[in-house]
């Protein structure tokens, strides 16, 4: 259904359920656990200096050089994300736990992006943390009411990373994606690189590639269809996960680690209904 | 309730930007990757170790996409007809990039008893046909050294 000016408006007035508190515990708790798990490799990473091989890494909104970090500075930097991404799962000091989280998020992530399961693959997380900082349900209890903009706004990131990734791909090379050869050739180039038998035999069909290289496309242009038509959520997510699953096992690119705490903000009215019902 | 509709908009406003314009903006980017592809046939450059006993692997590094980073940093100096080639300049470079290298591998347990470096162009052609061609085979002691080039 779409939504009526008046109907846009109200997704900024505290009359619902307070799904962004909810969805910032659960997300929050989950990014905590996921750095958690992955922190000795992280660290491992970090002191191989991979800054001389990669180069140093991007600008803070193109402007801003972060600090290069010593051992143990890197070291503070990660306990601290953890640390208080936990607090505000818990509900310790909500809003300066997410400023300490989004500030050591960008100081810790920065000296590990060319980490290839990091590059720009944490990059919704740093924007839902910005999100949940500004937003004035956060700090609120779960069973109070919130704004709904928040949850709007977060999916909008979601979708505009797949259209901008769809729209590139249709800008540079559309005949090649719709006849399978630009995949193909992916496809190809990450079994030179690491003998993936999965990624070869499907380079081997060509009709496949195709197949797939117009269902990435139709799939990405239309993710935000999901914004618009709720109802389309479990299509989409479900289409998601199989696309996300697909590029890790045939070209190892693995968006799943830091995305799938994002993509419980599709899910936040089933959690409350289901917390609602079980009286917790 | 203002300060919420503009900072919408304004989130809006830069996913859009970099939507559009196709530039990063970190932390929002207009994720380019894997949106072209090359002409067949594909050729990479990849790295194998050599150990004492003239055993020969492919290098697979614990931190993942260091040797196909390494590669592609490596194929310019490979590049036929490059005639840049012996200029001091890209000599140093090289050095110091299979210095780097040299380190890596060190670092990495599992290749840790090794002697050799080969440095090796594969090839894959539409008809799924691959070549390997040895490019270069360096001593790690000639690296140590600084006598690579």
């Amino acid at each position: 259904m779409l939504l009526e000016m008046e109907e846009l408006l109200n997704v900024f007035r505290a009359t619902a359920p307070n799904y962004t508190a909810l969805f910032g515990k659960f997300f929050c708790g989950t990014f905590a656990l996921i750095i958690a798990i992955n922190f000795n490799e992280q660290l491992r990473y970090f002191r191989t200096k991979p800054e001389r091989i990669y180069g140093q890494p991007q600008k803070l909104l193109g402007i801003f050089r972060l600090p290069v970090l010593s051992n143990n500075q890197f070291i503070t930097a990660g306990c601290m994300l953890i640390v208080s991404l936990m607090a505000v799962a818990l509900g310790i000091a909500i809003r300066p736990a997410i400023l300490v989280a989004l500030v050591c998020y960008f100081i810790y992530f920065n000296a590990i992006r060319s980490l290839a399961y990091v590059q720009r693959k944490t990059n919704i997380a740093a924007i839902v943390l910005i999100i949940l900082l500004i937003s004035p349900s956060i700090s609120n209890t779960v069973e109070s009411t919130g704004t709904l903009w928040e949850i709007v706004l977060i999916k909008i990131a979601i979708a505009q990373m797949y259209f901008s990734a769809g729209l590139h791909k249709v800008t540079k090379d559309s005949k090649g994606w719709m006849s399978g050869g630009v995949l193909q050739m992916h496809l190809l180039e990450n079994y030179l690189w690491s003998d993936s038998r999965i990624g070869f035999r499907l380079a081997d069909n060509k009709r496949l590639c195709a197949f797939l290289g117009i269902a990435t496309l139709v799939f990405e242009l239309s993710f935000w269809l999901i914004i618009l038509f709720p109802q389309l959520t479990y299509f989409y997510v479900a289409a998601a996960l199989l696309f996300h699953i697909g590029t890790f096992l045939t070209m190892r690119i693995n968006y799943l680690i830091y995305l799938s705490p994002v993509y419980f903000v599709f899910f936040t009215h089933e959690a409350f209904d289901l917390i609602n019902r079980l009286g917790l | 309730m203002v300060v919420y509709i503009l900072f919408f908009a304004v989130i809006c406003g830069v996913l859009t930007w970099v939507t559009v314009t196709g530039k990063d903006l970190y932390p929002f980017s207009s994720y380019p990757m894997f949106s072209a592809g090359s002409k067949p046939p594909v050729k990479v450059i990849r790295l194998a170790l050599e150990d004492r006993y003239g055993n020969i692997t492919w290098w697979r590094s614990r931190f993942y996409r260091y040797p196909e980073f390494s590669g592609k940093k490596l194929a310019p100096f490979y590049q036929a007809g490059s005639s840049e080639k012996a200029h001091p300049a890209i000599i140093l470079a090289k050095a110091k990039l299979l210095n780097e290298l040299v380190r890596l591998i060190n670092i990495d347990e599992e290749c840790s008893d090794y002697k050799a470096l080969h440095i090796i162009e594969r090839t894959i052609t539409e008809s799924l046909q691959i070549t390997e061609r040895t490019l270069e085979i360096i001593q790690i002691d000639a690296i140590g050294n600084g006598r690579a080039t």
